[in-house]
């Protein structure tokens, strides 16, 4: 069940959401080890609303039946009352177009999470509790550490406004990865891109997701994205999951005109 | 930008739309223009001696500074709230908080001196206790207060709509509790808006006139602001109400020079990083 990348652990993670959300209906069980998990389905279905639910950023109603398990922890369980509060839950996120801070350079951006963080048990054998100002710069210098490793060294001292929309990606996955997020969610990361950008962000993902052996949900438009991750598919419409499996699943035998036409074959 | 001026003197009314714009901006400039003309420096170094000048000043600047810092303060998170939090008590706190700029300001004074002055509403109850508000310079600033603060809720509200609810949750991902990732992320993105709102409220609460005249009264050194000493000083002495005004006329425009220069110097220090 689960397993070991170099020295991090790559669990199970699963979820189970029926809700209410105005007109929107979800009822969603999905569980996954395989390390990346892609989520397609049409505008609407519900797939931002989910990511949402898992990041515990969407108010839960009473008469919700949540429950989310990462690891061997319990984030939100409704029947138990247990919810474990966003900035405890140790899951990334980057929102459809990147939501960088554009108050904040871009090595700002990368140690706001380190500085926010620095205090939580998980992060303390890498930034010692200390005096403010030592503290400050070692989050500094692992900020800077996570851009080096990431091959975006030059472009700590910029502003947000002045990157491209590729390193724009690039940036927002150095600033959630620095914090060591038990489990990443992007949201159609490369759907602003263009062509030329989108392939270059699509590398670095593989790559970089790779290297720091942190399970990714990701959702997308773009089976590309799924080839190039080896991502396992759930396919989500009208706030139901209709199908899930490997790529080979979804190509042989697609369950709806949409996954058809998704998965094509030309 | 371009295709647009160059639609504009395409158009044929560009002759009749230039000179109506030509009048309007007479209309608004000339008079200060004139206003400035007829002042001298020697009538400005006298007017810095009178005592009724120097406590009418003195006045509008104490209290004009106490309300922007209530203004500000108070709000800032109701802006805020107001803005995050979609429903229908927000939308029916924001439009009754546009309700002042709707009204004028001597009914807002009246509607004060109902509510505080001595047999008003709260105001006997308080009475009671051996609080008086009406004809201080509390009042001054509670009036200053009513008729400046949906300015700045309105421009510190557009400046929170800027930042996006997704730019939120991922600071509370990054660890962030709520209130971090308001006062590191949310302030800091809306605090040009935030200033222009304060800026906005100090200029209204600094020009304010009828409802500090119903319900702070016009005693010189209490509660006569500059405003106020420039309509009586208009009954004994005009050349010292054009001396006031051209005060004034002074302040206002250091504000808005300020008002346009911070964005600008903001953006060279953000450049200079």
């Amino acid at each position: 069940m689960h397993r070991w990348v170099g020295e991090r652990f790559m669990g199970l993670w699963q979820a189970k959401v029926r809700a209410q959300l105005g007109t929107l209906r979800l009822d969603i069980s999905v569980s996954d080890d395989s390390g990346c998990l892609a989520i397609v389905g049409p505008n609407g279905s519900g797939k931002s609303t989910f990511l949402r639910m898992l990041l515990g950023a969407v108010p839960v109603a009473r008469k919700f039946d949540v429950e989310i398990v990462v690891g061997d922890r319990i984030l939100e369980r409704t029947t138990t009352g247990t919810e474990v509060s966003t900035e405890a839950r140790r899951i990334g996120y980057l929102p459809q177009g990147h939501g960088l801070f554009p108050h904040l350079t871009v090595v700002e951006n990368v140690e706001f999470g380190l500085i926010a963080g620095a205090l939580r048990p998980a992060s303390q054998g890498r930034i010692r509790p200390g005096s403010c100002g030592g503290r400050r710069r070692a989050c500094r210098a692992r900020a800077m550490e996570v851009l080096e490793g990431l091959g975006c060294q030059e472009l700590a001292g910029h502003r947000i406004s002045v990157l491209s929309g590729g390193q724009k990606q690039k940036v927002a996955l150095a600033r959630a990865l620095a914090v060591e997020p038990e489990l990443l969610l992007l949201d159609e990361p490369m759907s602003a891109l263009d062509v030329v950008s989108r392939r270059s962000v699509r590398a670095f993902l593989v790559e970089h997701l790779r290297a720091f052996a942190c399970p990714c949900v990701i959702v997308t438009h773009d089976v590309e994205d799924i080839e190039a991750l080896g991502a396992r598919v759930c396919a989500i419409e009208a706030g139901r999951v209709i199908q899930t499996g490997t790529l080979e699943v979804f190509r042989d035998a697609p369950r709806s005109t949409f996954l058809a036409e998704l998965f094509q074959t030309p | 930008m371009s295709s647009l001026s160059s639609l504009s003197s395409l158009s044929p009314l560009s002759l009749v739309g230039r000179l109506g714009g030509a009048a309007l901006v007479l209309t608004v400039v000339l008079p200060l223009i004139v206003l400035i003309g007829s002042t001298s420096v020697a009538d400005l170094r006298e007017a810095a001696r009178n005592p009724r000048f120097v406590e009418a000043l003195g006045l509008s600047v104490r209290t004009t500074l106490a309300s922007v810092v209530l203004v500000t303060v108070l709000g800032t998170p109701l802006a805020w709230w107001l803005v995050s939090t979609p429903g229908r008590l927000s939308r029916v706190v924001s439009m009754l908080l546009e309700l002042p700029i709707m009204i004028p300001p001597a009914v807002i004074g009246l509607a004060l001196l109902q509510t505080f002055g001595r047999m008003g509403f709260v105001g006997a109850w308080l009475s009671t206790k051996g609080i008086f508000i009406a004809f201080t310079p509390a009042a001054v600033v509670l009036a200053q207060v009513t008729v400046s603060a949906p300015y700045f809720i309105q421009a510190a509200s557009n400046a929170f709509r800027e930042v996006t609810p997704d730019t939120l949750v991922v600071a509370r991902t990054l660890g962030a509790s709520s209130s971090t990732a308001f006062l590191r992320v949310a302030l800091p993105i809306a605090l040009p808006g935030v200033v222009v709102g304060a800026s906005l409220a100090w200029a209204r609460a600094l020009g304010e006139f009828g409802a500090t005249l119903l319900f702070a009264g016009n005693l010189p050194g209490h509660t006569q602001t500059m405003p106020l000493a420039i309509f009586y000083a208009l009954e004994s002495d005009v050349r010292m109400a054009v001396v006031l005004a051209t005060m004034l006329v002074g302040l206002g425009g250091v504000l808005l020079l300020s008002l346009r220069l911070i964005p600008s110097l903001a953006a060279a220090a953000r450049r200079r990083r």
